[in-house]
């Protein structure tokens, strides 16, 4: 772990780095780095209205060590020019590696989005990932509600919002995972 | 077989593997080339010599006249349409797939705000459409539009003169091409900004002399300068895959209409909104403009168009032009053995052996 961020007033712990990385198909800036290469997957599928995203293990790029790319620098590596995302087969494959001897470079992707938004982007991936992977017991049904407010939503505030709504809703059904929730949004006593 | 407007040169070459064959007479017109692979349907602007009887194009080049900006165009074309619609009878269809070109049309349509039509207006989607833009599905679609499963949607005998269909097919052909956007994305722009030159095409790996020697005389036709190596691979997208992409699904969407029925509702009920004669004049006269917002991102004026309306940044900066491949529409297009059409509509079948054989002759492979 790296620490925790504060955004919008809820508090939660950065993943401090794994090897799957979620990698921009248009900026090729890494977003996140999650431990887990399935995470990696359910991610990009629920974040495909907001990001086209390809998953990289980074652990074949030689220059890469855990302490090198974690949560909390990676919007400022990206992975070099010669990989073509916009591919269709690159685009289809399930984990890149780095096959084609391509590089990973410390440089913040050129992009139109404000630094500020970017990282307002990034940390809803952390928290739609630490929800998913930390509430316990969690349903199906839950999970597919909880994905969609993330795959619908663009705004932080309304993210929050709704998912703090939702939690109320399902405290009655499925404790402990909303009451989890509602830890995560720093909102249970509210 | 005369007088044909569309024949899917791909198609045929993914039967027959000796049609790209060096030694094959007419080879080259089957062969991929970089940037706009083997369905080099047709130019608009003169009249092309392949193999096979080729019909003029259904879709002429409007005379150029001046332009508004994107967002004015969009507009005028869309009050226009509501307003023929709603003086009929007829159901609007709209084939949304969630991308950058039908979004725009809705856009457009929502923004007219011509209730009438609205209250009218089916949206053919499915889960795709919806996953590709889902903040725009669920702000402006869901629970205030009419939808439809585009999978379960089709036109037949009961329905053909009584609906309108709207799709997005040719946005890209007045945007761009794909091929720009594969440069820009690897940010060569010095090949875009450039004049297009034999080091150009070199570079672009084009050096399929039958097309070559094609392109060269459609740029002498054409109405405007083609000066950049951007204008000349906009202007292979624009003259030459024009007819492709408005002809390839009508083989899906006709598929249970007669020849008269699919001329009928061709020239009547399909309503393709980039072919609009102002939309087009728009295209000729941006070429400048497009290739400079390019920088910005791809296709930059009507994702700029759509921010506007429903200012999702994160669509705006991320979104990357993709194959509205989720359609069956499209599926059924690729994998009919429908290969060709002729200007009264009637189409031509590899599952026929008479088809065939004549195709044999035409093509000197018999």
């Amino acid at each position: 772990m790296v620490g925790d961020v504060t955004w919008k007033g809820t508090t939660f712990q950065i993943e401090g780095h794994g090897k799957y990385a979620l990698v921009d198909v248009l900026h090729r800036n890494i977003w996140l780095t999650v431990y887990n290469e399935t995470t990696a997957h359910v991610l990009k599928k629920i974040f495909v209205s907001k990001l086209t995203l390809v998953i990289y293990d980074l652990s074949s790029f030689q220059l890469y060590t855990e302490q090198l790319i974690d949560n909390s620098v990676c919007l400022d590596w990206q992975i070099t020019l010669g990989v073509n995302f916009l591919d269709e087969d690159q685009m289809l494959t399930p984990t890149h590696t780095n096959q084609y001897n391509h590089q990973l470079i410390n440089l913040a992707a050129d992009t139109n989005l404000s630094k500020v938004r970017q990282q307002e982007l990034q940390y809803q991936l952390i928290l739609c990932n630490n929800i998913l992977s930390r509430a316990r017991g969690l349903s199906l049904e839950f999970k597919e509600d909880i994905a969609n407010i993330f795959l619908t939503e663009i705004d932080n505030k309304v993210i929050n919002d709704k998912l703090y709504e939702l939690a109320n809703r399902w405290m009655s059904k499925q404790f402990p995972a909303a009451s989890d929730l509602l830890f995560y949004l720093n909102q249970f006593y509210e | 077989m005369n007088d044909l407007i569309y024949l899917s040169a791909k198609k045929l070459a993914s039967c027959d593997l000796l049609l790209k064959d060096s030694n094959y007479e007419y080879s080259d017109w089957f062969c991929d080339t970089v940037y706009h692979g083997p369905d080099f349907v047709n130019s608009r602007v003169h009249q092309i010599r392949p193999p096979w009887p080729l019909a003029p194009t259904p879709f002429p080049l409007p005379a150029l006249t001046t332009t508004n900006n994107f967002a004015d165009v969009m507009d005028k074309i869309a009050e226009r349409y509501c307003q023929d619609i709603v003086a009929t009878d007829k159901i609007p269809y709209l084939y949304w797939s969630g991308g950058i070109d039908s979004t725009g049309i809705l856009v457009s349509l929502l923004k007219n705000n011509n209730q009438n039509f609205l209250n009218r207006l089916v949206i053919l989607l499915n889960q795709e459409s919806i996953n590709e833009n889902a903040y725009f599905y669920y702000q402006f679609i869901q629970g205030k539009l009419q939808e439809q499963d585009c999978d379960s949607f089709e036109i037949n005998a009961d329905n053909y003169t009584t609906i309108s269909l709207l799709d997005g097919d040719a946005g890209n052909q007045c945007m761009g091409s794909g091929a720009i956007n594969q440069i820009a994305y690897t940010q060569q722009y010095e090949l875009l900004d450039d004049p297009w030159s034999d080091s150009f095409l070199k570079r672009i790996n084009f050096n399929n002399k039958t097309l070559l020697a094609i392109v060269n005389d459609s740029i002498n036709a054409a109405p405007i300068p083609v000066n950049t190596g951007h204008d000349y691979l906009w202007w292979i997208n624009f003259n030459f895959k024009f007819d492709d992409v408005l002809l390839n699904k009508c083989v899906s969407y006709f598929k249970n209409l007669t020849a008269a029925q699919s001329k009928y509702f061709f020239e009547n009920n399909l309503f393709r909104f980039y072919q609009q004669a102002d939309m087009q004049v728009w295209s000729l006269l941006t070429t400048d403009l497009r290739r400079e917002k390019l920088k910005i991102t791809p296709k930059y004026f009507p994702k700029q168009y759509i921010y506007e309306f429903d200012r999702n940044d994160l669509w705006f900066s991320n979104k990357i032009e993709s194959k509205s491949g989720a359609y069956t529409a499209w599926t059924h297009s690729t994998t009919s053995p429908v290969f060709a059409i002729d200007s009264n509509w009637q189409t031509y079948r590899l599952d026929n052996a008479t088809t065939r054989s004549e195709l044999g002759k035409i093509l000197k492979r018999k």
